[in-house]
């Protein structure tokens, strides 16, 4: 019998690439994709920009700062470092998608299979970038102080390849947690909460400042941090000479990624001998099925689909998340921060501005439910069809839930706003009626947008892409018209000292938003309808 | 027969297909169908992969619209009376159509009220239910954490939770294990010993044969073939000197879509 031999690492590479290849071309057979592809297209100009742009700058800020202060160099390094470390997490959905777990079922040695791990690194656009980033600083060096090119090309190696074993051991890690559903939404909680966590830190500005004793004491924990840190240890290789604590230095990193490589070895070993994470179930005692919930208003079959869509919401950790930090954000604006008032002299203390700015957010934070109604229903999707629910039900249903949950956020905000002060019952009344006209026009856009590009998503993965690239732009548009037009009407009717404008104009829009909404309720079922193969094969 | 019993025929078709058609670009999937089913008949729709099984099955419960022909189901034509339809038949599609991120108690509730059941018969119901399927300890366990067999368990609890009149199954028992096949197929025997009519769809023909009084056979679009098991078994020892042992439904279906190439046809390096 003839035997197959194992391909080498180029024809591995080959096989990979040219089914990448074909998958996307026969994406391009449905007319969306093709679609799609014009705004991908643009969304990866912008990114070939940061590519390009980000060299550019590399380079003239390392050729022009270097003679001055070698301390420039821990910064570069340190951008290098959270570039690759930080961007591929948050671009996940963006990236080639390549199962390793499956990979390893192919006839490859483990040799080939770690070395192909360690390569793939590099296939990610925050690796590449970080490389080319690299490349570029290297020749800036290399340049203004040419006897330091050597020590620059042996901190940029190290530094890139402990980046990369790094890079491959966090995902190997968190693929890892990912195999079970729990695994991956903890992740993406913690996620969501670093994000969060980040953007606190923008806004709250401790009252009096920082005091000089404090100041130097985070000085020198910062300094200590970045001596040991791998961009401190490559800057230190280029600044310091060939000196026996360079060689230190060097002899360390190396230890590092030694130890890095092991790790990286005992991860991929487990995955490659088969290693699969289980869910497990737990075990539970008699069956006790209580009823579903009776809304009040609403039928029992509309009550039915708007409690599955909130607990549907409620198992989102994005958007669970998500609104958490809303609340966060309306607690730090009315109570502690003097950023904004600082930044832009707005008064956010009292309810003027908190309340539309947080409604505002609250709007943005729901555009994937509005825009993307039947993202997370999967397989799910077919049930609807199957029902003897006509679809403007479910759609109008769907729009309910979201409507609830923006209702909450309402609630939830005044009640903070509430807690620094009295609110003024106009700019309540404002609030809720320019809430209610911008619902409207959402829902009623998003309702089409919802049938003309669907995209299935799966709510466990870390990726920012919740909606079709061309809903995501069209709802930023729609919002930031909406949110302009409320801004707009309020300036003027201030400017102009007439108070009733803005509550006009508001209800006017409210009925325009109205009869918009009902149009999309009539219209697209009927779109749905005769797009039924195409929705099917994008979510069922 | 008699005009009596001729419309007495009429009235127990539950499911006519006259003439359906439906079309992919340049691919025709369903070429022209025409089939009946009288009520409290177990009928198994089989055919080669790529027969147009799962297409047919699609456009009989609205969930792919026929590019020519009519179906009517329980008397009401399908297209214009497609939610009437609906609320009178269950279905458990190819691939299951499950909100995975409900419990299993909760998917029950749900699918119960979205059909019309209030909220204290859809609770009690999927209680029964989940008892009879052996699911009751993962009642409160997320569906997408069930394995399969638990899957098609709970889909087809989905399915009867509000007592249909026609039951569609498309492949129920693919992937199911023993244990879970036993329970599915118990399931059916009641449905159909109360009065209901089950149109399944299935690769594995020892349990159509087992389980199915009728069989339709499609190939290319078109039926081929339909009757009872018996009826079939006659049709073929009359076109053939088959002896009467052999006759299984798996010889019966082979000798009606026809031995592949594959059965003569050597592959040199293997």
């Amino acid at each position: 019998m003839a035997m197959t031999s194992p391909g080498g690492i180029t024809d591995q590479f080959s096989v990979l690439a040219l089914a990448r290849w074909q998958a996307f071309r026969n994406s391009l057979r449905r007319k969306q994709k093709q679609y799609e592809l014009v705004f991908t297209v643009m969304y990866w100009l912008g990114g070939l920009g940061i590519f390009l742009g980000g060299g550019a700058l590399f380079f003239a800020a390392t050729f022009f700062l270097l003679p001055k202060s070698t301390a420039m160099l821990g910064v570069v390094f340190w951008i290098l470092f959270l570039v690759w470390q930080f961007v591929p997490v948050v671009l996940e959905g963006q990236s080639p998608a390549v199962d390793f777990r499956e990979i390893a079922r192919y006839p490859i040695t483990f040799k080939l299979y770690y070395l192909m791990s360690l390569a793939y690194g590099f296939f990610d656009p925050a690796a590449a970038t970080a490389v080319f980033w690299s490349l570029c600083t290297w020749l800036a060096i290399t340049l203004r102080k040419p006897e330091w090119a050597l020590r620059a090309a042996l901190a940029f190696a190290l530094f890139i390849l402990l980046n990369l074993l790094m890079n491959r051991v966090v995902f190997a890690w968190v693929s890892r947690i990912m195999q079970t559903r729990k695994g991956r939404e903890r992740l993406v909680m913690f996620g969501m909460l670093c994000a969060v966590m980040s953007q606190f830190m923008v806004y709250y500005q401790p009252r009096g400042g920082v005091s000089q004793t404090r100041a130097r004491m985070l000085l020198t924990f910062f300094t200590n941090v970045h001596t040991f840190s791998p961009a401190g240890m490559a800057q230190a290789i280029i600044s310091k000479g060939w000196v026996a604590a360079t060689t230190a230095v060097v002899a360390g990193l190396a230890g590092v990624i030694i130890l890095l490589g092991v790790v990286l070895f005992r991860q991929l070993w487990r995955t490659y001998c088969g290693e699969i994470g289980s869910e497990g179930s737990k075990r539970s005692g008699a069956v006790q099925v209580q009823p579903g919930w009776k809304l009040p208003g609403l039928s029992e079959t509309t009550s039915a689909v708007v409690e599955k869509e909130l607990r549907y919401m409620m198992k989102d950790p994005k958007l669970v998340m998500n609104v958490i930090m809303i609340w966060a954000v309306c607690f730090l604006m009315t109570t502690g921060s003097q950023f904004m008032k600082n930044a832009f002299k707005f008064n956010l203390q009292n309810s003027t501005y908190v309340l539309p700015f947080t409604m505002g957010y609250s709007f943005l934070v729901i555009s994937p439910q509005v825009f993307n109604m039947f993202w997370s229903d999967a397989t799910g999707f077919q049930r609807w069809l199957l029902s003897p629910i006509p679809t403007r039900q479910i759609i109008a249903a769907k729009n309910i839930s979201v409507a609830v949950l923006v209702a909450i956020n309402m609630v939830v905000i005044t009640g903070i706003a509430r807690l620094r002060g009295p609110i003024q019952m106009t700019q309540l009344a404002l609030t809720l009626l320019c809430s209610a006209y911008v619902g409207l026009f959402m829902f009623g856009a998003g309702n089409f947008f919802s049938v003309w590009f669907p995209k299935r998503v799966d709510p466990t993965k870390m990726t920012r892409k919740n909606v079709s690239e061309a809903s995501g732009i069209s709802s930023m548009l729609l919002l930031a018209a909406l949110g302009g037009s409320w801004f707009l009407v309020t300036v003027i009717a201030t400017g102009l000292h007439m108070p009733w404008l803005p509550f006009a104009v508001a209800a006017s829009l409210l009925v325009l938003g109205a009869v918009f909404y009902q149009f999309s309720l009539a219209k697209v079922p009927r779109i749905a309808e005769k797009g039924l193969d195409k929705l099917l094969a994008e979510l069922g | 027969m008699t005009l009596a019993e001729v419309a007495k025929a009429f009235a127990d078709w539950v499911v006519e297909v006259n003439d359906l058609r439906r079309e992919f670009g340049q691919l025709v999937a369903v070429d022209g169908l025409n089939l009946q089913v009288r009520r409290a008949q177990f009928l198994g729709f089989l055919g080669p992969n790529g027969a147009g099984k799962s297409t047919t099955i699609k456009m009989l419960t609205g969930l792919l619209r026929p590019s020519g022909g009519s179906i009517r189901i329980l008397g009401m034509d399908l297209e214009s009376n497609s939610v009437e339809v609906k609320r009178r038949i269950g279905v458990v599609p190819e691939g299951l159509a499950l909100f995975e991120r409900l419990t299993g108690n909760q998917l029950l509730n749900f699918v119960g009220r979205m059909y019309g059941l209030d909220r204290d018969t859809a609770a009690s119901r999927a209680a029964e239910l989940l008892d009879f399927m052996e699911l009751s300890s993962a009642a409160e366990q997320l569906v997408a954490d069930y394995s399969h067999g638990m899957k098609k368990k709970i889909a087809l609890a989905a399915a009867v939770i509000h007592r249909p009149e026609i039951l569609f199954l498309d492949e129920p028992f693919e992937g199911v294990d023993a244990v879970a096949a036993r329970t599915l197929k118990e399931m059916l025997s009641r449905f159909i010993a109360h009065g209901g009519t089950i149109f399944l769809t299935s690769h594995v023909l020892e349990v159509v044969e087992r389980l199915c009084s009728h069989i339709a056979i499609i190939q290319n679009g078109k039926l081929v073939v339909s009757g009872s098991i018996e009826e079939l078994r006659a049709g073929v020892r009359l076109s053939s000197d088959s002896n009467e042992s052999a006759l299984t439904l798996e010889n019966i279906f082979l000798r009606v879509v026809g031995v592949p190439k594959s059965d003569s046809q050597e592959l040199s390096w293997l």
